[in-house]
């Protein structure tokens, strides 16, 4: 076996049928560069034991024994191909290029001018966009603060989940299945005497209204306001994990529990099941970008939610900020997150 | 926790399917007011009633109904309200650091 595979053709000029099917065998079994090179071997003009073959045997069984060769050397081609370390490089370049437009193509000078507009055009109680479905109101002012230095507030921060919600609706194979929690949610959880009250939250996911229930989904975002700074938790459904981001990089695990009870109690109240989610791994995200100010958590936020429901690593950091402000400032006054 | 009622003692009989309504708004410690609205009567009556009472400033409080904004304008008959139902009376946010 050992001598096939280094030197299959040393000691003979041509081989035998069977040899040769013992050989294919092999090679089927074991796809190692060694294999690969008693394959190509037969197809050498000098070294081909294809007239032996179709001497030795009937011309039905040899041409069979050709479409084999045939299909094994395209086989070994094709697998040989994607192993190539220059063409994956430039695959991943090209989709990387792709992603990379989408997000963080630049503003144009007329979406520019729409920012600028929202942010100076007028008094600052102007309303200058309705969501009807939420009935969330941004005015001057609310917008405002998706300017440089602004701290987010919740009806900029909801707006914009909302807005992630209906583009996953427009698109649903191009994003993955999120429940998109609102700001006041873990806040009406954990407000009342205990810190939990599972019944404050019940209504609020019924399956009439959302349509699935939260076990059927990927991804589940929960905003975290801690009285001046916003933080994410994020239940990976699929993945069996709860994640808690930061962009100051803090953890706090009593989050994460009062999160996986919820998850437990509105599993039990919507589905009548019982999932035990103890061996669920609690965790932070190793290389989460964090902010290098006193001003950015909400836009960081709010980030981590928009690249995690595209399945993608969080490749953005503190300078990407003023961008990613503009932008959704833009999103928010077309109503449409792109 | 549930002593600042304002309308408990027209709990008595509820008139279910009437023109009447009874609506418990719940703040974020806990605190409940009640109050009774006619069915096709708008919310903002109730909100704005909820503020006087609670001497807070409507601009600082958002109404919630099982976690939905609720749209000034609508009536309980329109957002299918039933008797004894609560709305949430959550604080605005704002947040940028954590120092």
């Amino acid at each position: 076996m050992g001598c096939f595979f280094s030197k299959p053709f040393e000691r003979k000029e041509t081989i035998t049928l069977e040899e040769y099917e013992k050989l294919v065998k092999v090679h089927s079994s074991a796809i190692d560069n060694a294999a690969r090179k008693v394959i190509r071997k037969p197809f050498t003009q000098e070294r081909s034991g294809l007239a032996i073959l179709t001497q030795k045997k009937d011309r039905g069984d040899s041409l069979s024994v050709l479409n084999k060769k045939v299909h094994d050397a395209k086989r070994v081609t094709l697998q040989s191909m994607p192993h190539d370390p220059k063409l994956k490089a430039l695959d991943f370049q090209v989709k990387l290029k792709d992603v990379n437009e989408e997000l963080f193509h630049p503003l144009k000078i007329e979406e520019a001018k729409d920012v600028s507009h929202g942010f100076y055009g007028g008094y600052s109680y102007e309303i200058l966009i309705t969501h009807e479905p939420s009935n969330i109101e941004i005015s001057r002012k609310d917008l405002q603060c998706l300017m440089p230095r602004g701290w987010l507030n919740d009806e900029v921060i909801n707006l914009y989940l909302e807005l992630l919600k209906e583009r996953e609706r427009s698109e649903p194979n191009k994003f993955l299945k999120c429940h998109f929690f609102n700001t006041f949610f873990y806040k009406k959880l954990t407000s009342g005497v205990s810190g939990y009250d599972f019944r404050t939250v019940r209504r609020w996911t019924m399956k009439n209204k959302l349509g699935y229930t939260l076990i059927e989904r990927d991804k589940v975002f929960v905003p975290i306001h801690k009285d001046m700074h916003w933080c994410l938790v994020v239940i990976n459904i699929k993945d069996k994990s709860f994640q808690y981001l930061d962009s100051f990089g803090c953890m706090d695990i009593h989050a994460l529990q009062i999160l996986e009870r919820y998850l437990m109690e509105e599993t039990q109240d919507k589905c009548d099941k019982e999932i035990d989610t103890t061996s669920w791994k609690k965790e932070s995200v190793n290389d989460l970008p964090l902010q290098k100010n006193g001003w950015d958590c909400g836009m960081f936020m709010i980030k981590y939610i928009d690249f995690y429901s595209r399945g993608l690593k969080l490749s953005f950091s503190q300078d990407h900020m003023p961008y990613f402000r503009k932008r959704t400032a833009l999103e928010i006054l077309r109503l449409r997150a792109d | 926790m549930s002593g600042s009622g304002a309308a408990t003692g027209e709990d008595k009989k509820p008139d279910q399917g009437g023109a009447h309504i009874n609506l418990k708004v719940k703040d974020q410690n806990g605190n409940e007011v009640f109050f009774r609205i006619k069915r096709k009567t708008q919310l903002k009556k109730l909100m704005n009633a909820y503020c006087d009472r609670q001497s807070v400033d409507p601009k600082s409080i958002v109404f919630l109904f099982d976690g939905r904004g609720i749209p000034a304008e609508k009536t309980p008959d329109e957002l299918e309200m039933e008797d004894g139902d609560e709305i949430d009376a959550m604080l605005h946010q704002s947040g940028g650091s954590a120092i």
